[in-house]
Parts: C-alpha cells; sequence; structure tokens
C-alpha cells in the first residue's frame, strides 16, 4: 500500500487533471477503508471490551437479563478482591518467567534453526525441515503422557536414581516447566520463512568480505528480520503467559502455579464468580496488550527496508 | 529421517520410560485394608491431597481450618494440596497415575469410584470404620465395589424439584404433585403467559435423564455392575415422559442460561426446576428474594410407571485413599479428619455443598440454606445417581450425545436406548 | 551466542598448481557453510528429537497396545486400528474438522490479510485496530468461550437474538440445535483465527518493496488492482505457511469446543482431537488414543501435501 497519505504525488505532475482525480480518489479510498477498519475492529474486539467492562460489574447487574450495556454501579474492588483470592503476584511472576524464558528460549534457538535452514547449504537441511514440518503436525495429547513420564523419570533429578526411579524427577520444578516446550518447531517454520525472503547475495558479499558464517548470522542478516524476531517473541511469550494444562499437570505447590490456573480457580463446581473471573482474566490480558502495544510500532513498512539499494 | 544411532537411542529411552512405568505401576502394592480407626499418634511424613473443590475463597479455609487443625494433632505430617480443576481433574490424575506420583488422598466425583476401585487405584477401606461413621446407606452407596467401601461421601450436591407457589396459586393448584403423571399435568397447566412449565434440561442432560429413570424405578446398572439396564421399561418410559412434555410445550430443549446469569428458575421464566443445593450461593448473591422463608416451595421427583417412593438425585465429592500411597497411615487419619462432624461442616459451609450426614453442628451457612435443609430432611431418598459400574469412565462420555439425538428428534425411542445398551454392553466386555 | 567466532580460512592463492584461483577458498566456504548448519541447526534438532520424537515413538509404541494407564500395556496388535476403523464417531469428528477448516480457514485468511493490508500504511489509530483484531487471539480460551456462549445464548436475550429481534427474527438456537451448531462453532474460529494470521501477515509485508506500489498507483492501478497485483503474489510463501499451519493448527485445539458444545448436541460439532481427548483421559484408553493420534497425524500430512499442491509452496520446499 501507498506509505505517506499526505504526499503530493512525486515530481510535479505536468497533467494537473490527473493529479487531482488521484487525490480524490485517494480521499474516498481512505474514508472507506476507514469506515471499514472502524466496524470491523470494533466487531473484533467487541467480546473483549464487554469482558472488560464486565469486570467492573456488581455480581447483582450481571443477574439481570438483559444486562445493560454500560455498567452502572462500577466496582473497581473487583480487581482487588480478583488479586486477593489468590496469590496472583506469585502466579503473575511465574508466568512472566515462564513467558520470557520461553521468548528468549525461541527467539535464540529458532531463529539458528530457521536461518540454517533457509541460508546454509548443509546436507541434513531437508531432513531437518521435514522433521520440523511433522513435530508441528504432532497433536499434543498423543505426546502429553509420554512426556509427562519422561519428565517425571528424569536421572539424577528429584530423588530419582541414574535409570530415572525412585523419586519424582522434574515433576513441580521449573525445568519440567521451561525445557519440555523451551524450542517450538513452529517458530523454527515461521523463522525459515522470515529468513528466505532475505537477499542471499549480502551473505555472498559479506563471505567475500571475509566475515564470518556465525557474524552473518547474527549481524547481517538476522537484523534484517527484526519484524519476524518480534513476531516469534511475542507469539512465543504469548503461548508461555496463556499456557495452562500442561503447569497444572506438572506442578503441585502453589509457588509454581500460573496464572491461567489462578483465573481457572473461579470457576467452581457449583457456582461461577463472574465479575472476579472477568476481573482476572482481564488484568491477565493487559501485559500481553501493552507488549503487543508497544513491539507492533516496528511493524511500520520500511522498518527492516533491504540493505540492497 | 532418523540415522539409526538416533533411533536407537530414542527407542532405549522410550523403552526405559515405559518400564519405568510398569514397574512403578506394580510397586509397593499393599493388599492390607487401610486403617480408619485413626489410633496411630505417632504419625509423620508427607501426604497430598487431591482435590477438585475448595477453590477461591474456600482454599484458605482448607488450609487453616482443616489442615492447621489436623497438623495440630499431628504435627509431624505435611499435607500438601494439589488443587485441580473439576474439567481438569481426568487429566490430571491420568498423568499422575501415569507418571506414578498420585496424591495419597484422592478426592472424585460421584461415579469414579467403581471404575478406579476395579483398576486398583483406591485402597479399599474398612466395612466396620465406613460403617461407624453413620451415614445413610443411600449415601455410601456411591462408595461401593463387589461389597467393599472404596470411598466416601465428603460433600454432597443434592437435587430436587423447586416451584413458586404464587405461580401454583394462580391456577388453583395447591399442593405439589405426587406422580410423574400429575407432575406432566400440572407442567402443562402452568405453561403460558410467558412462562414454561418446567425446566429439565438447562443443566446436565446427562444427569436429568437419569434422575428420571430413577423415579420410574429403573436403574443404570444391575447391582452388580456387570449388565445394563437403563435400557429397560424405566428408561424407556423416563425418555418418553420427557419427548411428551416437550410436545406440549411445557419444557423446552432450548432453555439455556449463559453461564454466571440468573437460572431460569430464578428468573421465573419457569415455574418448575430440577434445583441443586449448590444453586443456593448463586440465589443468594443473584436473586436474595428467592432465599426467604417460603419463597419457594420444594418437593422430592415424584415416582413414576410401578415406582413407588419419591427419588432425590446425589451428585458430591468423595474422599478416597490411594493404594500405592506411601503413607496410608497418614492419608487414612487425614481422610478420617476430613469426615469429622465439625470439619464436614466447616468443608461444605466454605464449597457452598452439603454434608453427607445431618450430624453436624450448627452451621450457618449450611443451616440458613432453605435448599441444604430441605435435602438432608430428605437424605434417606437419596437414590439416584450416576455410575454403578466399573466401566462407566468410558460410558459416561458418550450418554449424552444418544440422549441428545432423541430428544431433537434425530434418533427414536427404541434407537436411542438399543444404541444405550450396546454402548454399555462393549464398554463393559472390556473391564 | 558467543561473540568471538572463527574466522574462515583467508582467501590466499598459496603456491602451487590450482585449477581455479577460488576454489579452495569455495571449498573452506562449503565447509564453513556445512558446519554452521549443522551447528545451528542443532540445538532445536535436537531438542525436538527428545521431547517430541521421542513421546511421539511412545504413543507410536503405545497405539499396539491396550493401556488403561493404573496398569502396565498390554500388547494388543492391530486392534486399536480396528476399532478406528469401524468407530463411526471417529470419521464424523473428522469430516467436522475438515469442514471447519474448509470454511473457516480461507474466510479468516482474507480477512487477515485485508486487516494485515489496510493496516500497513500510517492510517490514525493504527495501533489500536491492530490491537482490536489481536485481542481475541490473546484472551484466554475460556473467557473467549464463556463470553461467545452468552453471545450464542438461545433465548431472546443473548445478544445475537437480541440484534435478530429488531428485524424481526425469532430467537435462533444457536448452539443446542444440531443443524446450527456447527456453522456457529466455524464463526467463532474465524473470529479467533485472523488475529495471528493478521500478525504474520503484517510481519511478511513489511518485505514488500513500496516502489511497486508508488510505480502502480502512478499508473492509474486502484486499491483492487494494487492489491491483486502485488500483494497476494509476493505474499505467496507467507500464505502457504499460513494454510500450512491454520490446517495443523485447527485439527489440533478443541478447548474451545468443549467449553462452548462440548462437541455436542448429539455430536454434532465433535472433532477429532476432543475424541482424542476423551479416549485418553475420560475412558482410559490410551492405547487407543494413541493410535488415534497416529491417525490424525498422518492426515494431517495428507493435508500438509495438498496444500502445496494448491498453493505451490515456497522455494526449496
Amino acid at each position: 500500500m501507498a506509505t505517506d497519505t499526505h504526499t503530493p504525488a512525486g515530481p510535479a505532475a505536468p497533467d494537473g487533471g490527473r493529479e487531482a482525480s488521484l487525490r480524490g480518489r485517494r480521499r474516498l479510498e481512505r474514508t472507506a477503508i476507514m469506515m471499514f477498519l472502524v466496524v470491523a475492529s470494533l466487531a473484533m474486539a467487541a467480546p473483549f471490551l464487554w469482558m472488560a467492562l464486565s469486570s467492573i460489574r456488581d455480581p447483582t447487574e450481571l443477574a439481570k437479563v438483559p444486562m445493560p450495556l454500560i455498567p452502572q454501579d462500577p466496582r473497581w474492588e473487583n480487581f482487588s478482591e480478583a488479586l486477593s483470592r489468590a496469590p496472583f503476584a506469585i502466579y503473575a511472576r511465574n508466568s512472566l518467567i515462564l513467558a520470557g524464558a520461553a521468548a528468549i528460549l525461541n527467539v535464540t534457538f529458532a531463529s539458528a534453526c530457521g536461518y540454517a535452514l533457509a541460508k546454509l547449504r548443509f546436507r541434513l537441511a531437508p531432513a531437518v525441515f521435514g522433521w520440523m514440518v511433522a513435530c508441528i503436525m504432532i497433536p499434543f495429547y498423543a505426546t502429553v503422557i509420554p512426556v509427562f513420564l519422561m519428565v517425571r523419570h528424569m536421572p539424577l533429578f528429584g530423588g530419582n536414581t541414574i535409570l530415572g526411579t525412585g523419586g519424582t524427577g522434574w515433576i513441580d520444578t521449573w525445568w519440567a516447566l521451561i525445557v519440555p516446550g523451551a524450542i517450538s518447531p513452529f517458530m523454527v517454520f515461521l523463522f525459515r520463512q522470515f529468513y528466505v525472503a532475505t537477499p542471499t547475495e549480502l551473505i555472498e558479499a559479506a563471505r567475500l568480505d571475509g566475515v564470518s558464517e556465525l557474524g552473518i548470522y547474527t549481524r547481517i542478516i538476522t537484523p534484517l528480520i527484526t519484524p519476524g524476531l518480534l513476531t516469534v517473541a511475542l507469539l512465543s511469550f504469548e503461548a508461555g503467559w496463556n499456557n495452562f494444562l500442561w503447569p497444572l499437570l506438572v506442578t503441585t505447590s502453589d509457588s509454581l502455579r500460573v496464572i491461567q490456573v489462578g483465573i481457572s480457580s473461579f470457576r467452581q463446581e457449583a457456582s461461577t464468580d463472574w465479575h472476579l473471573l472477568m476481573a482476572g482474566t482481564t488484568m491477565a490480558a493487559v501485559p500481553m496488550i501493552i507488549l503487543f502495544l508497544v513491539f507492533q510500532r516496528y511493524f511500520v513498512q520500511g522498518f527492516a527496508s533491504s540493505g540492497i539499494k | 529421517m532418523f540415522s539409526r544411532r538416533s533411533i536407537l537411542a530414542a527407542s532405549s529411552a522410550g523403552v526405559l520410560g515405559m518400564g519405568a512405568a510398569a514397574c512403578g505401576a506394580s510397586s509397593s502394592t499393599d493388599d492390607t485394608p487401610v486403617d480408619l480407626s485413626g489410633d496411630a499418634a505417632e504419625l509423620s511424613g508427607e501426604i497430598t491431597l487431591l482435590t477438585p473443590d475448595f477453590t477461591s475463597d474456600a482454599r484458605t479455609v482448607l488450609d487453616d481450618d482443616i489442615i492447621g487443625a489436623f497438623t495440630e494433632q499431628h504435627p509431624d505430617v505435611t499435607v500438601t494440596v494439589d488443587a485441580a480443576a473439576w474439567d481438569k481433574l481426568n487429566e490430571k490424575l491420568t498423568a499422575s497415575i501415569a507418571g506414578g506420583v498420585v496424591a495419597d488422598v484422592i478426592m472424585t466425583g460421584v461415579g469414579w469410584t467403581q471404575p478406579f476401585a476395579q483398576k486398583g487405584l483406591f485402597a479399599e477401606l474398612p466395612t466396620d470404620d465406613v460403617e461407624a461413621l453413620g451415614f445413610e446407606e443411600s449415601v455410601l452407596k456411591s462408595g461401593l465395589y463387589e461389597d467393599g467401601y472404596y470411598s466416601i461421601p465428603q460433600a454432597m450436591d443434592l437435587r430436587f424439584m423447586t416451584y413458586h407457589p404464587e405461580l401454583f396459586e394462580a391456577k388453583g393448584i395447591t399442593e405439589p404433585p405426587k406422580t410423574l403423571e400429575e407432575l406432566a399435568q400440572v407442567a402443562t397447566e402452568l405453561t403460558g403467559d410467558g412462562v414454561i412449565g418446567i425446566d429439565l434440561l438447562s443443566q446436565n442432560i446427562r444427569q436429568a435423564w437419569i434422575f428420571l429413570l430413577y423415579a420410574f424405578g429403573g436403574t443404570l446398572f444391575s447391582e452388580d455392575g456387570l449388565t445394563p439396564a437403563l435400557h429397560e421399561e424405566p428408561g424407556r418410559q423416563a425418555t418418553q415422559w420427557i419427548l411428551d412434555l416437550m410436545a406440549s410445550g411445557a419444557t423446552s430443549y432450548d432453555l439455556q442460561v449463559a453461564e454466571g446469569q440468573p437460572s431460569l428458575f430464578q428468573q421465573k421464566k419457569v415455574a418448575m426446576a430440577i434445583t441443586s443445593t449448590g444453586n443456593w450461593t448463586s440465589w443468594v448473591d443473584m436473586t436474595p428474594e428467592l432465599t426467604e422463608e417460603g419463597a419457594i416451595g420444594m418437593f422430592l421427583m415424584p415416582p413414576g410407571g410401578t415406582a413407588t417412593e419419591p427419588v432425590m438425585y446425589q451428585g458430591g465429592t468423595l474422599i478416597s485413599i490411594s493404594k500405592k500411597s506411601r503413607n496410608q497411615q497418614a492419608a487414612a487419619a487425614f481422610a478420617k479428619h476430613m469426615l469429622s462432624p465439625e470439619m464436614l461442616a466447616i468443608g461444605n459451609a466454605a464449597n457452598g455443598k452439603v454434608p453427607p450426614t445431618v450430624d453436624i453442628p450448627t452451621t450457618p451457612g449450611i443451616d440458613g440454606s432453605v435448599l441444604a435443609r430441605f435435602g438432608l430432611d430428605s437424605l434417606a431418598y437419596a437414590g439416584a445417581a450416576e455410575g454403578g459400574t466399573p466401566a462407566w469412565m468410558e460410558i459416561r462420555g458418550n450418554l449424552q450425545p444418544l440422549i441428545e439425538s432423541c430428544l431433537t428428534g434425530k434418533t427414536t425411542v427404541d434407537q436411542m436406548l438399543a444404541d444405550m445398551k450396546s454402548l454399555c454392553d462393549d464398554a463393559i466386555s472390556r473391564i | 551466542m558467543s561473540a568471538t567466532a572463527p574466522v574462515s580460512a583467508p582467501p590466499v592463492a598459496a603456491a602451487g598448481p590450482r585449477p581455479h584461483p577460488g576454489t579452495s577458498r569455495r571449498r573452506s566456504v562449503q565447509t564453513a557453510e556445512r558446519r554452521w548448519g549443522l551447528l545451528l541447526a542443532a540445538p532445536a534438532t535436537l531438542h525436538t528429537l527428545l521431547w517430541i520424537g521421542v513421546p511421539i515413538i511412545v504413543a507410536f509404541v503405545l497405539s499396539f497396545t491396550a493401556y488403561d494407564v493404573i496398569n502396565p500395556p498390554e500388547f494388543a496388535g492391530l486392534e486399536n486400528y480396528a476399532t478406528i476403523f469401524g468407530d463411526e464417531l471417529f470419521w464424523l469428528s473428522v469430516v467436522h474438522n475438515v469442514i471447519i477448516a474448509g470454511v473457516g480457514i480461507p474466510i479468516s485468511m482474507f480477512l487477515a490479510l485485508l486487516f494485515a493490508v489496510l493496516l500497513n500504511r500510517s492510517v490514525p489509530g493504527q495501533g489500536i485496530f491492530r490491537v482490536m483484531v489481536f485481542l481475541p487471539h490473546i484472551t484466554a480460551t475460556v473467557a473467549v468461550a464463556m463470553i461467545w456462549l452468552w453471545i450464542y445464548n438461545p433465548s431472546e436475550s443473548g445478544l445475537f437474538n437480541v440484534l435478530l429481534g429488531t428485524f424481526g427474527i425469532g430467537p435462533v438456537p444457536f448452539l443446542t440445535n444440531s443443524d446450527y451448531a456447527l456453522a456457529s462453532v466455524i464463526l467463532v474460529t474465524i473470529w479467533q483465527g485472523i488475529g495471528l494470521k493478521m500478525l504474520i501477515y503484517l510481519a511478511a509485508l513489511q518485505g514488500v518493496d513500496t516502489q511497486l506500489y508508488e510505480a502502480a498507483e502512478l499508473d492509474g492501478a486502484n486499491f483492487v488492482q494494487r492489491f491483486l497485483k502485488i500483494t497476494v503474489p509476493m505474499l505467496k510463501p507467507a500464505t502457504f505457511f499460513i494454510l500450512v499451519t491454520s490446517l495443523i493448527g485447527n485439527f489440533q485445539t478443541f478447548d474451545l469446543i468443549y467449553i462452548l458444545t462440548e462437541g455436542g448436541p448429539a455430536n454434532s460439532t465433535s472433532v477429532v482431537t476432543y475424541r482424542i481427548y476423551q479416549t485418553a483421559f475420560q475412558e482410559f484408553r490410551m492405547g487407543l488414543a494413541s493410535a488415534q493420534s497416529v491417525i490424525l497425524l498422518l492426515i494431517l500430512v495428507v493435508l500438509a501435501l495438498l496444500s502445496r499442491k494448491i498453493v505451490g509452496g515456497t522455494d526449496g520446499d
């Protein structure tokens, strides 16, 4: 799409009429686009906005059918009440560590692999690529129990002998939370796509200049895919942040529980503390929203312009 | 794709892991029944409690009041709580069993006991000790397997019919129906002017159907749990009864409420409904006018067909001890502690549930609930419950779709019953 | 990554006859490339081989056993596969997945691309719009499902029914009618899936040369023409990626459906991963669940190959 909306068309057009019609068309386009964006984005965000609105509702208001759109009696204590019901500070810290580790590990190791698959020629490359794609296809529930078993029988941890028996291995430790999902084949695949689009000529040129392979990877090519890096970091962070089932399975002690587990505790068998659930979920979503708002600024055309010309 | 070496490494690791799992699964099986008499004063060690209840506010009650009281008596025992949500309890149990890290004290729902007892997960509890607790027979039934007790109810969720007296009066109905045929009539009479006669299906369809099955005098399975009985005449009558009500408009399949909003009964959109004692907390929060004395009426599900006794439905949480527990003595002592009258009162008040016995100290949270008091008074009638066979875990998930197909008119009643029978036969044959 | 790096061999023409002045350098570059290719790919490969490869082998082995988790596995030969072959519900679930994917993914991709393209230029409020589109993705599935349950409520008070009511259309049982449930679920999956696709498209769009657009605009091409002739072809690799991963993702997730409909009513929204979950964790038939997973894996491989045919893959695949 055209970059600036306020740039007159390049050098002064000899044909004034043509330029005017261009501007006119642009303005029409712009208005139509804005209208579409407003309506469509609202449709996308409406459920979340409704949830956020509900997070300050009084429980009796939730009982009203139909529920009024704007909360009539804003109850900001919902947030503090939700926080006090479970040790959310600890949960948030844990989620932060888990999500941060996922982001860092993925950006580091998945990018390395993605780059190698995209740009370096080595014999096992097709095999590794095929393997990565196959990995993505493996259903999570098929591997949950075996991975759990491996975590439990990790030799020499948690009281296990060298054969992995006798103790509890990595259960209820940070290892179990972080390691199994540390490098995601999806991210490798994604990185490869980003790297494929980078110009190989740059690599050749760098080699001629005597830059090492590692140097090319770290200093020359990877900076070109900054949007890609940010994408992977964001997605890995989000996956770690919203992870629910795996932490539930491998941890028992409260000090390792994560935020989603804490929020799920608002749903009891008999009744749901709806207002607290909404408050909790909204709060949990806020860090992700802020992160996204901050980083999407870098998804601006030309930020990662190729360095050919 | 794999090099030979990596395949070798991978498969040997896998075999090792599985071997270790297999070993872990069969070791430390102690066949001596658990000692519930709680004599041992010198208990020590660690035990873990796996529970889907006691979330949110109730967790503090569990930690401070219940566990706190226990550790006062047995200071050398550490109790760790592993909290898993009800809808994830399956995964949690499966993973921990597979990995051999099962909790010592396990809390599960009604219907889960027979399968786990048959598979050797739960330890048998001595009959004398269990009966010494003084609970009603109807309530202890869910914990029975092959004449032995493998779990004891700790919390109950009782269901019966509730109605709006003013709607009854408006149509000149003076007392609750005494048979299911009468109930159907009353429901039809009450339908109209924006009110639907009866709400059966907005909660759990499977459990509502089972409730009616028992009301018609049927059971899910035979005594030994090895033959299905749900497809027989009472099952047919129950299904037909619901279908007739739907046809007359007195009830509807489409009566649903979004979670967190008051039920249709609370909104006075239906005149009668199956209500659970657990609904009390949401009544207090959302429609407190219903919680006053005399605001609503209650009656047990009346009998139909050839049955003569009214029926109450019981759900709830039962407490068991893992057969592979490494500290069965401490586990047993803790279970016994949770089942003591004071702890039953405290625990159930915190969870919004009902204790399995009336012999508890006065507790405002429980005594203040009109629903709970009615349920407790009618404990002897709590005959309808899920489960009753070791194959239940394989059956329960597949029952609801069958019922739904029939209620939406996609299959006939006879087809549904035949499907149910073959589902159960199939599952039981694999025990 | 370490800061110091081995330097490749200097391009020195040593003494002695050489067929070509640059061969030794080329060879050493090749060796360095091979070495570094392996080195850089190693951590990710080894990690996945261990944490995904080993479990899938275990699962594969288990698929030939009857294993109820509590007692050791017993060999059962091909029995599980025979069971799957005759399991109507399993294949019905596969069909549902295919329908959800076949309808939902193209619509989702198209809308995502549209959003990405529109939000790639500096529009006022660009950041806010992007966040709004991405919100469904970052909201926890449980909350998403509950909100949609409220929207889809079959009585007159459900949000959609309130809207329809203003047009005089009676309350529609979106999720309680087995004819409508699947379509209702598809709508939710579309809504939830747009955000992630848009993000990937946005990132990919950064690599498209803007001068192409400017030239086209000067030539009189309008929005639609620029979109079809420039944007779409340049994004083919991203499109392929999104298609494959969406297909796979579609077959993997079931949390949303589980909370919305529990696979009902009357199994009309049952999907494969839910069947696997039920078999493994509710029925405790781990051997059968493993076999189902193997079958699912095979289906996905076929689908991935099909996508390659349709979209044309990317270079070097």
